[in-house]
């Protein structure tokens, strides 16, 4: 994953977090059902999304410096000509 | 639906909400910011990001689950639809004899009486329960969100009998006390298989000024 690609996936998923939140805090504040089937179930859903495409990015983000090894996929992509010395 | 008489969870955990908002609020106001900044992506912005992805979130999510599970156990969050309101009424009459009263009148059960009786059994009963209770969402804004409460109260009804091991769970029948009453004694059998209700009209019941009787299934019909 490039970093320009990386920059966008956590901009999206800050705004899956941000949208999660909101709905949690809602369910706090308001005292109808809707609101605490909304915050429980639609908030924490949103942000479980969010967490999972950040723990993504930051694998990806890893790969990509080197610091955890390459994908399967990648070390096949790689030629024996391509290979770091 | 008002809520004009409903109390919020912020009211019921004021710890709890205290902790889950600042938690909220201090992840937003990251996300907010790296998504306005667009900062560099350096090491020092991953563990921020780190902090408004995880640990924030999670720490609002885990004290938010921990206050909602326990504000939606109480009988005023049931009286925040409408059409429960002659119920939760009458059990907090103090004057009332009926089943749901009495027991909201124990300490053992209190404000949580309603949750105390209709909730499932097992390991999982609080997610049966929570699960059922999103369906009795789902009935209210569907069928009974403009029905007026007096007319409500004699159209809906409980999807199957109430089960007596709601009572058994607190009213051992292995006891020799049990066992003493003559009634009892003769429907020993019927009672703990759930043939004969503990709430029927005959017996201890009504549980409710409105509860309805459920008649007989197929199994109640074996000797």
């Amino acid at each position: 994953m490039t970093r320009s690609k990386l920059y966008r996936v956590l901009r999206g998923a800050a705004y899956i977090e941000i949208v999660s939140l909101v709905c949690i805090a809602w369910s706090f504040l308001d005292p109808h059902p809707i609101a605490v089937v909304v915050g429980m179930v639609i908030g924490q859903g949103l942000g479980a999304a969010g967490i999972l495409i950040f723990a993504i990015a930051v694998i990806a983000d890893l790969r990509r410096t080197r610091l955890l090894p390459p994908s399967h996929q990648e070390r096949e992509d790689v030629g024996p000509g391509d290979r770091d010395t | 639906m008002s809520a004009k008489n409903a109390t919020s969870i912020v009211d019921m955990h004021p710890l709890m909400t205290a902790v889950a908002l600042v938690c909220a609020a201090i992840a937003v106001a990251t996300l907010a910011w790296f998504l306005l900044w667009r900062p560099h992506l350096s090491g020092e912005l991953r563990v921020i990001l780190l902090l408004a992805f995880a640990v924030f979130p999670i720490g609002a999510t885990l004290t938010g689950n921990v206050a909602g599970m326990e504000h939606t156990k109480h009988r005023e969050f049931c009286a925040s639809c409408h059409v429960m309101t002659p119920y939760t009424s009458d059990s907090s009459d103090p004057t009332s004899i009926t089943l749901a009263a009495k027991h909201a009148r124990n300490e053992s059960f209190g404000k949580k009486n309603c949750y105390e009786c209709h909730r499932d059994y097992g390991m999982f009963s609080t997610m049966v329960t929570k699960w059922g209770g999103m369906g009795h969402v789902w009935e209210y804004y569907t069928k009974f969100s403009d029905v007026p409460a007096d007319r409500a109260v004699k159209e809906f009804d409980l999807y199957e009998p109430f089960r007596n091991a709601s009572c058994i769970r607190c009213h051992s029948t292995e006891i020799t006390d049990w066992a003493e009453v003559a009634d009892h004694r003769a429907a020993a059998k019927l009672i703990r298989r759930g043939s004969v209700s503990c709430v029927s009209r005959g017996c201890h019941g009504p549980a409710h000024p409105f509860s309805k009787s459920k008649r007989a299934g197929p199994r109640e019909n074996q000797p």
